[in-house]
Parts: C-alpha cells; sequence; structure tokens
C-alpha cells in the first residue's frame, strides 16, 4: 500500500517550509464611514473593510424599531472603538465616537424605561427589583416584535 | 470585570428550527476552535502584550468574542 495515502496525505514539503504568509493591510485614516444602520447589516462600519464573502452582499436593512436603533448604534460604537485602539490620534473618529457614544447612552436609558432594564444596575424600576421579568435575549418572546 | 447588556448585538428573528444547524454553530461558539476559547486566548494574551494600543485592542476583542455565548 503506498505509504502516504495510508497515512491520508499526499505530496511533500520542505521540514523548514513555512505554511503560509498571512499579511493584514493597514486600516487607512480619512476613510469614509457607513451610518450606523447600513453598518450593522454589512458587519463593518468601514467600506474600505467591506469585504463580503463570495459576492454575497447583505442590503436588507432592519426596521426602526427601538431594538435596532440601539444594535446599530452598539455596533457602531464598538467598530469605532476597535478602530480607535490602533488609530487614537484620529481626532475625527474620536468625535463620532463620542457622538454615536452619547446616542447610545440616550437610547439605552429610554430603553430600560419602556421596556425594562438592559443593564442590572438599572433593575430598580417601579419600587421592584425588575431584572428577571423582562425576556432573556435568547427566549423566543423577546424575539418576536421588530 | 465584565457587564452584561440584555439584548442581542444583532437581530436575530429563527424562522423554523434546524437542530443540525444549530449543533454546527454552537460547536463554532463553544467548541474546540470556537469563539469562546478565542476569547479566552485574547484574554489572555494581552498581559504579555508590550504594545498598549494592543493591550486595548485584545481586550476589546477577547470581549467582544464572548459575545455570541451570551
Amino acid at each position: 500500500m503506498d505509504e502516504n495515502k495510508s497515512r491520508g496525505c499526499c505530496g511533500k514539503l520542505p521540514a523548514m517550509a513555512p505554511l503560509a504568509n498571512p499579511y493584514v493591510p493597514w486600516q487607512p485614516e480619512d476613510q469614509d464611514r457607513y451610518v450606523a444602520k447600513t453598518g450593522l447589516i454589512r458587519g463593518t462600519l468601514f467600506p474600505c473593510l467591506d469585504l463580503p464573502f463570495l459576492g454575497m452582499v447583505n442590503t436588507e436593512e432592519k426596521s426602526d424599531t427601538m431594538m435596532h436603533q440601539l444594535q446599530a448604534l452598539g455596533f457602531a460604537v464598538q467598530e469605532l472603538g476597535l478602530y480607535l485602539d490602533t488609530h487614537g490620534d484620529d481626532a475625527e473618529a474620536a468625535e463620532l465616537f463620542r457622538q454615536y457614544a452619547e446616542l447610545y447612552e440616550a437610547g439605552i436609558r429610554q430603553y430600560a424605561q419602556d421596556n425594562g432594564p438592559m443593564f442590572q444596575k438599572q433593575a430598580y424600576q417601579n419600587g421592584r427589583y425588575s431584572w428577571n421579568e423582562t425576556p432573556w435575549p435568547w427566549e423566543y418572546r423577546a424575539n418576536q416584535e421588530g | 470585570m465584565f457587564v452584561y447588556e440584555k439584548k442581542l448585538q444583532y437581530p436575530v428573528k429563527i424562522a423554523a428550527t434546524n437542530p443540525k444547524l444549530a449543533s454546527v454553530i454552537i460547536s463554532q461558539y463553544g467548541g474546540p476552535d470556537g469563539e469562546l476559547g478565542a476569547s479566552l486566548r485574547y484574554l489572555s494574551q494581552r498581559y504579555s502584550m508590550p504594545y498598549p494600543e494592543l493591550r486595548g485592542l485584545l481586550t476589546d476583542i477577547g470581549t467582544e468574542e464572548s459575545v455570541p455565548c451570551n
């Protein structure tokens, strides 16, 4: 029996051959950005990083429910935060981060008032501890609307 | 220290249940090469990361990678 076949491999590499050389392009400053709502469905806030797998593009924007808006804002804050970790001198991006973070904060406060706590620290509502009352995100009824 | 946000990161609407697909997805999260493992590796690697901006990045990516498990 062929020795290579019996071990489930074919071909040989020299002992010192590197498996692969990956390169990651440095993300430039002064680049375009999607608005939060578009970023959420594209999976990135940055058009220059938007490289859809096999050209499959998600173009179906989410409706404007409070939760969807919060999810878009939260994503924008996350994206800009990751970018700013390595591009801390980009004042324009920092300002945009500030604006999105402020909107997100205000949105979370409003959402908690209307729908129950999103953070445990908001859980004292209407004279009682309400953390366990609203559905958890993985429960069916939490995802009925929108 | 982590604080839980009682919401999904991305909207999910399950039209039909599919246990086979669910099994694949859950192992992508919590399996041997899953996001949970990656998350913990990032969060451990940051302790020996000499570049400050990458300490921040490892913290944030490690935190984010654990999100689907929540």
